[in-house]
């Protein structure tokens, strides 16, 4: 439930709230929800219809894209609308928004703000930093979201591991003669380990294409996925980092690569 | 080219694998000497240490006792790096399969040896790889990789990574094994080719009678010793 101010210049203002819906909204019981929402509230045409929140009915004015919510829909509608709904009195509220003259002014606003006993006070950034990690480490979401990642890290790195791990193994007798031939064993080394890094920059490259895709995907049924440059920096340096542990561990082959194996 | 400059001499060389009761002699108190540009062919059943004694003489398997002196060197008085340095200079080696990398054409398997065994750079590499994969028949072969070639046309790839180095020995453990006799005899005659050409000292190991006309001299081995040396053609 966001309950915002709907002048031209509030601060917090939600973008995707055009000057008409705020218009609409500024009628007491009418709430603006995510078009991607209509299923699973049981609704089809969403404009004018009526639900009932907690038990009050309110009426639904107008649709935004792009905001769907991760465990229940976002409601979006007045502060007054919003007070009762969430059965609180006048002159009682969640968050005040507050914006400095001068910006580089906010850490210390902050900081004086929180000596007050009965409230906490963040920056943008601070409060930013604090909903993400909220929502990553104490929500059930979040939480799965991070095994999923884990377990594909996980199951990542065995599969590339043990891939390399066989293709070493496989070209032993090969290796082998190159030894007998006197040829050093880090020349080998070096090649497992440039394969190493080219089965990783393929990987890369492959993933490229699917990852934008799929962002894309989620754009379409309404969640926008951020693809900053330093996730998909860091994500290439993972998994770089990722092949060339494998190659390392595929190294481990080589060293049964005797040239006494070709003797019978 | 055909010195009569020794070039490898084994002196009582022994092996055994196993402790205890499976204890088990491969090979006992062999001596023997190689010669300059000498094809030599090492014969005895199987089993009766061969490929153990080819092993000790070509400094990859470490004999329990007796010497192998190449070029005045005692080779297993060499510490490792020494030793792998000698065989990179001196020594090339074809074995039974054909041990080719499966992703890599002919000429790069050839090329490999030289980029990385004689720090050679990638356009010399490939030049000497195609020039000898072209005297062993294989030029319009050189872009190809294992997969889409012939069996005689692998073991000449490998007889070509062997002899690129233009090494002073090769070794040869059972080269012709895999192969029928057309193609085998055409290994053998490559092989002695470069002892002509090159004064290569080659030591094949095999159980087939029918590379003997071949040989300068044939050393019979059996349970693991030396019953008689033949020199066929005097030296
Ligand atoms: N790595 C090894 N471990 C144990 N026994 C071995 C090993 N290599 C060879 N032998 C034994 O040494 C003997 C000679 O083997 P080998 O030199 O391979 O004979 P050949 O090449 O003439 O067939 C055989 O009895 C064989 O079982
Ligand atoms: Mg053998």
């Amino acid at each position: 439930m966001i309950g915002c101010r709907l002048g031209d210049d509030s601060l917090g203002a939600i973008s995707e709230l055009t000057s008409e819906l705020r218009a609409k909204l500024t009628e007491p019981g009418t709430i603006v929800i995510d078009e991607s929402e209509l299923g699973r509230l049981g609704l089809t045409n969403g404009i004018d219809e009526t639900v009932e929140i907690g038990g009050q009915r309110v009426r639904i004015v107008g649709l935004v894209r792009g905001l769907k919510g991760i465990a229940a829909p976002y409601v979006f509608c007045s502060v007054r609308t919003a007070r009762p709904l969430l059965r609180m009195a006048e002159n009682q509220t969640t968050f005040l928004l507050a914006r400095c003259d001068n910006p580089k002014l906010a850490d210390a606003a902050a900081r004086r703000l929180k000596a007050y006993s009965d409230m906490s006070a963040y920056t943008a950034r601070e409060f930013s930093l604090r909903s993400r990690m909220h929502w990553l480490t104490k929500t059930k979401a979040g939480i799965a979201l991070g095994y999923t990642a884990l377990l594909g890290l996980l199951v990542g790195g065995v599969v590339t591991s043990q891939t390399l791990y066989a293709a070493t193994a496989a070209s032993l007798r090969e290796y082998a003669v190159l030894r007998a031939l006197g040829i050093p064993r880090w020349r080998m080394s070096a090649m497992v380990l440039a394969q190493s890094f080219w089965v990783g920059l393929a990987g890369n490259l492959l993933a490229v294409g699917p990852a934008f895709f799929f962002a894309w995907v989620a754009d379409v049924v309404g969640v926008k996925v951020m693809l900053p440059g330093w996730l998909l920096a860091a994500s290439l340096g993972i998994t770089m980092f990722m092949a060339m542990i494998s190659g390392l561990a595929a190294l481990r082959s080589l060293r049964l690569s005797e040239p006494a194996i070709l003797l019978r | 080219m055909n010195g009569s400059e020794t070039t490898l001499r084994a002196r009582n060389v022994s092996r055994s694998f196993g402790t205890g009761a499976t204890r088990t002699t491969a090979v006992a108190g062999v001596s023997l000497e190689l010669r300059r540009g000498q094809f030599a062919l090492l014969m005895g059943p199987s089993g009766s240490g061969k490929s153990t004694l080819l092993a000790m003489l070509s400094g990859l398997l470490r004999p329990d006792e007796g010497h192998v002196e190449v070029f005045g060197q005692h080779l297993w008085s060499l510490s490792e790096v020494e030793r792998e340095r000698f065989r990179r200079k001196h020594f090339g080696f074809i074995f039974q399969g054909f041990n080719l990398f499966p992703a890599l054409t002919a000429s790069q398997q050839v090329e490999l040896v030289l980029r990385w065994g004689s720090a050679l750079g990638r356009h010399e590499s490939r030049r000497r790889a195609n020039q000898i994969l072209s005297r062993l028949g294989l030029a319009d072969r050189a872009d190809l990789r294992p997969a889409q070639l012939s069996g005689g046309e692998k073991q000449r790839v490998a007889i070509g990574r062997a002899l690129v180095k233009q090494p002073a020995f090769v070794f040869a453990d059972e080269p012709t094994s895999a192969l029928d006799w057309k193609h085998g005899a055409s290994v053998i005659e490559l092989l002695t080719q470069a002892t002509r050409e090159q004064g290569t000292t080659v030591l094949v190991v095999s159980h087939d009678p029918r590379i003997e006309p071949y040989a300068d001299q044939v050393f019979q081995l059996e349970d693991g010793r030396l019953t008689c040396k033949t020199a066929l053609t005097p030296t």
